[in-house]
């Protein structure tokens, strides 16, 4: 299994480009969630929502 | 002997060895040095530099083609209805609270929507003008889904003011921006305006129930 | 006794401006390998569209789940 197996024909050139950029869409999708989850953890909606919706735990885990 | 040295002429400069020529003739014929590039070569086998370069060219293809898709999506994104014009899309009218012969107006996606009750008079008189003499000839049964409920944007088409109901030359509703005169169908029939009163999207979810969208 | 012919006899095959049966038979596994660099590239494109997501890329297995929205209830406007 060569790498210049993709290369051959440009039917499978292409191909594999676009199968590789739907999948990196989904890939760069999740990364970049990840990423802006992270860098703004403690400020998203899903962990503020105890604080906001009456009958949600009441945990105030912030102030750091 | 002319001939011979027109051989080594055209050999020498013959495209098929072009380095070897070059070379002969510097060192035939100049004592300039030539910088060595040999270390800025690339030694390694040709299939390698080939398939690298493929790889970039085809990564590139793979970004473009995903930044080609996210613009695309974003600009045909940007043309569909927000969340906050979805929500207000739809209006819900109770018919029960209109008597016969009565208009009301609801707002609908930030427009007036005229809702008539019309009696049955009406409805004759609506169904008995000749549409070859209108200037947008429409046909009542093409303008309503029930005869008795005339559902209509009150937007003048001519310069869109709010149209006056149960006014005008023809029982119908009057534009009192620059006069024009609509009949009991909402058809234009004097004054400035083009076309005839615009018929949203609507349905009957039940007897009592109008669905405006 | 063998017959002899003056000259080969020439058949040609029918063909449409150039195209041919046996040219196209040839063509075949290309095609079908361009078939699905299109089928990719539709799919790159409709990634986002809600009917595809729903249709198609929710049921890849192991990754499907990506493609699939499920909100909190209660984050969901009425």
């Amino acid at each position: 299994m060569q790498i210049s197996s993709l290369f051959k024909r440009n039917s499978v050139y292409v191909a594999t480009i676009l199968v590789g950029a739907f999948s990196f869409q989904a890939f760069f999708d999740v990364g970049v969630n990840r990423w802006y989850e992270y860098h703004n953890r403690g400020k998203l909606w899903k962990d503020v929502k105890g604080k906001f919706l009456e009958g949600g735990d009441e945990d105030e885990d912030d102030d750091e | 002997m002319s001939s011979v040295a027109f051989r080594t002429l055209r050999s020498g400069l013959s495209f098929k060895s072009p380095a070897r020529a070059l070379s002969s003739a510097s060192t035939a014929l100049s004592n300039y040095q030539h910088p060595d590039f040999s270390g800025y070569l690339n030694k390694r086998p040709e299939e390698k530099n080939r398939n690298f370069t493929y790889f970039m060219v085809g990564s590139m293809g793979l970004l473009g083609a995903a930044g080609a898709k996210s613009t695309v999506e974003a600009f045909l994104s940007s043309m569909s209805a927000s969340a906050d014009v979805l929500a207000m899309a739809k209006v819900e009218v109770k018919l029960g609270a209109i008597p016969e012969g009565k208009n009301i107006i609801v707002k609908w996606q930030g427009k007036p929507v005229f809702i008539r009750h019309r009696t049955p008079d009406e409805i004759e008189e609506a169904n008995q003008v000749d549409i070859t003499s209108l200037r947008d000839p429409q046909n009542d049964s093409d303008r309503v889904v029930k005869p008795e409920w005339l559902v209509m944007l009150g937007i003048c088409t001519h310069l869109g003011c709010v149209p006056i109901g149960e006014a005008g030359d023809f029982g119908g509703w009057f534009c009192p921006c620059h006069g024009s005169h609509y009949d009991i169908s909402g058809r234009i029939r004097k004054g400035p305006a083009p076309l005839n009163l615009e018929v949203p999207q609507y349905d009957f979810t039940d007897d009592e129930t109008l669905l405006v969208g | 006794m063998v017959s002899y012919i003056r000259a080969p006899v020439y058949k040609s095959v029918k063909s449409i401006a150039g195209i041919n049966l046996p040219v196209l038979k040839a063509y075949i596994p290309n095609f079908v390998l361009w078939g699905g660099a299109v089928g990719a590239g539709i799919a790159t494109f409709t990634d986002g569209v809600p009917l595809f997501k729903d249709t198609f890329y929710s049921k890849i297995p192991v990754v499907g789940t990506h493609w699939t929205h499920n909100p909190d209830p209660e984050d969901v406007p009425i």
